[in-house]
């Protein structure tokens, strides 16, 4: 139907640079799958104007999909790319995995396809941390899956010092080594706290917040219960 | 007409007055807040759920039954190709049932393109083709919600096809047999993109004013480049724009089946949220005096 592949022209002029290029090129270039007519249609399209404002939503992809839910992963890669915002977002919605994105990114499946694409192609070497510090910065920003709350999640690499050193001190980690990190988070109407558990109290925790006591050690025991106390306030 | 068309349904709702536009899950404004320290600043609130009709129950539940509500629903994409998905339109009725509002506001937009979510309302079409596919759509959403649903034009940030906007709406209105929300902001942003940005009101002659049922305004930005401005809207984070208080002050009086005026204050305090709504009020006092005052006549009808 051509109304469909008109959107879906739309869609690929507003997201694809390729096309975009292509068609605003002067006398325009044929899209794909669009007939003269359709052409016609989006021909009343000002080229300056659309430039204008596919920067405008550049932005606010980056602001608000990523910059306000991933805020420490957006720095790493735009700091391991050489990338500003705007390249950035150009890069990941002209990639494939862009098509992953539920709404907002909500679950970061495109961010995580894209970085999965670039570490195929050797492109964040000194990043091998980032999809777990993706998984991290989404826990934080309450986006996890179940009901489970509070929760206990283990990651590969010590990704609560990363974020520190991206977001504090503006500082790429270079040369990190995998060393696990385990954190009990808690989500209520304030947002997410987290309280770092060594490898013992990750698995009393667990235990614990299966209702599973028996067995733990009783100084472990009654330092999970303060930090659990704690984080619920 | 039918006889029972969405439009006299809508036309025999009583006038709501002046309200707000509410997102439920917002903390700023909260809307317990506006209602429990607020509640003579507003004759009603819009309610809207951000697309997220599953997660409703629970805030729709804290919303007095002593406060009037219409309701804005996303996600029927009444611009689109096809009907939408079932489960929009379940989330509509679902949450139509919980507030049982007058009518049920929906943009004229469509937000998935093939199933592709997009990162802010792709506004229709101007054409033939794309009037044809709303109307049939609207009918057949129509068919299966309860309620009224109240059409509204999308806010324009480039234009595509060759038919004015208010030809185009109007053709919607009378073609769906139903009424409008016309957003004074977004019908600004329409004219900064055919050039008109300077006569926010080009083109009126061609919009069936009888059909507007309820008028929006709200905050916005806009940004200027070479060729032009760019309507950004941010509702309760910026201030109203001098154009749609014109276009409020041009039209209104010329409104006779005005039943609402409502202020989309989402990211406002709520102390900021009851300002823009009084600095409404304050124009639509001198152009059309009380208008909306409970169980008042609108002054041109």
């Amino acid at each position: 139907m051509p109304l469909r592949e008109q959107f879906s022209a739309l869609y690929a002029l507003y997201y694809k640079r390729g096309a975009r290029d292509a068609y605003f090129q002067p006398g325009h270039k044929p899209v794909a799958g669009l007939s003269a007519a359709d052409m016609k249609v989006l021909g009343s399209i000002d080229p300056l104007r659309f430039e204008t404002i596919v920067r405008l939503h550049q932005r606010d992809i980056a602001g608000q999909w990523y910059r306000a839910k991933v805020p420490a992963s957006w720095l790493a890669l735009g700091a391991t790319l050489g990338m500003e915002d705007a390249e950035l977002v150009e890069a990941l919605t002209g990639s494939p995995s862009f098509e992953l994105h539920v709404d907002d990114d909500r679950d970061c499946a495109a961010l995580l396809g894209w970085i999965s694409e670039l570490a195929k192609a050797r492109k964040l070497p000194d990043a091998r941390w980032l999809p777990e510090l993706v998984r991290y910065e989404l826990v934080l920003a309450g986006r996890w899956q179940g009901e489970a709350n509070p929760r206990v999640e283990s990651f590969a690499w010590d990704v609560e010092s990363i974020a520190t050193s991206l977001l504090r001190d503006h500082t790429l980690p270079v040369g990190e080594r995998p060393r696990r990190y385990a954190a009990v988070f808690h989500r209520d109407a304030k947002g997410v706290t987290e309280a770092r558990l060594s490898t013992a109290e990750a698995s009393a925790m667990q235990a614990i917040l299966q209702g599973k006591q028996e067995g733990i050690d009783a100084r472990v025991l009654k330092r999970c219960q303060n930090l659990l106390e704690e984080i619920q306030g | 007409m039918s006889g029972n068309s969405p439009f006299e349904r809508v036309c025999a709702a009583p006038v709501l007055g002046f309200g707000l536009g509410i997102d439920i899950f917002d903390r700023r404004p909260d809307f317990r807040k506006l209602v429990r320290k607020h509640r003579a600043a507003f004759d009603f609130l819009e309610v809207y759920s951000r697309g997220d009709w599953e997660h409703t129950d629970g805030p729709f539940a804290e919303l007095p039954d002593s406060v009037p509500r219409t309701y804005h629903h996303e996600g029927l994409d009444p611009v689109g190709p096809d009907l939408c998905p079932e489960g929009p339109i379940a989330g509509c009725i679902k949450n139509q049932r919980l507030l049982a509002p007058p009518w049920t506001v929906e943009e004229l937009a469509v937000r998935h393109i093939d199933g592709r979510y997009t990162d802010f309302f792709f506004p229709a079409i101007l054409s033939r083709e794309s009037l044809q596919a709303t109307v049939r759509n609207l009918n057949a959403l129509h068919a299966r919600i309860p309620g009224p649903l109240l059409p509204e034009n999308a806010p324009y940030e480039f234009v595509a096809g060759d038919m004015h906007l208010c030809e185009w709406l109007t053709e919607v209105a009378h073609g769906a047999e139903c009424g409008l929300v016309l957003d004074l902001g977004h019908l600004w942003s329409y004219q900064l993109c055919v050039g008109k940005g300077d006569t926010p009101d080009h083109g009126i002659a061609k919009l069936d004013l009888s059909r507007v049922i309820e008028v929006h305004l709200a905050g916005a930005r806009v940004e200027a480049y070479p060729g032009g401005q760019v309507y950004r809207d941010l509702h309760g984070a910026g201030p109203i724009p001098e154009p749609s208080l014109y276009l409020l002050r041009e039209l209104m009086p010329r409104l006779p089946n005005l039943k609402a005026i409502t202020v989309e204050v989402e990211d406002a305090t709520e102390t900021a949220a009851v300002a823009q709504l009084q600095q409404v009020r304050d124009v639509a006092a001198v152009v059309c005096p009380g208008w909306g005052v409970s169980g008042g006549q609108h002054a041109a009808s």
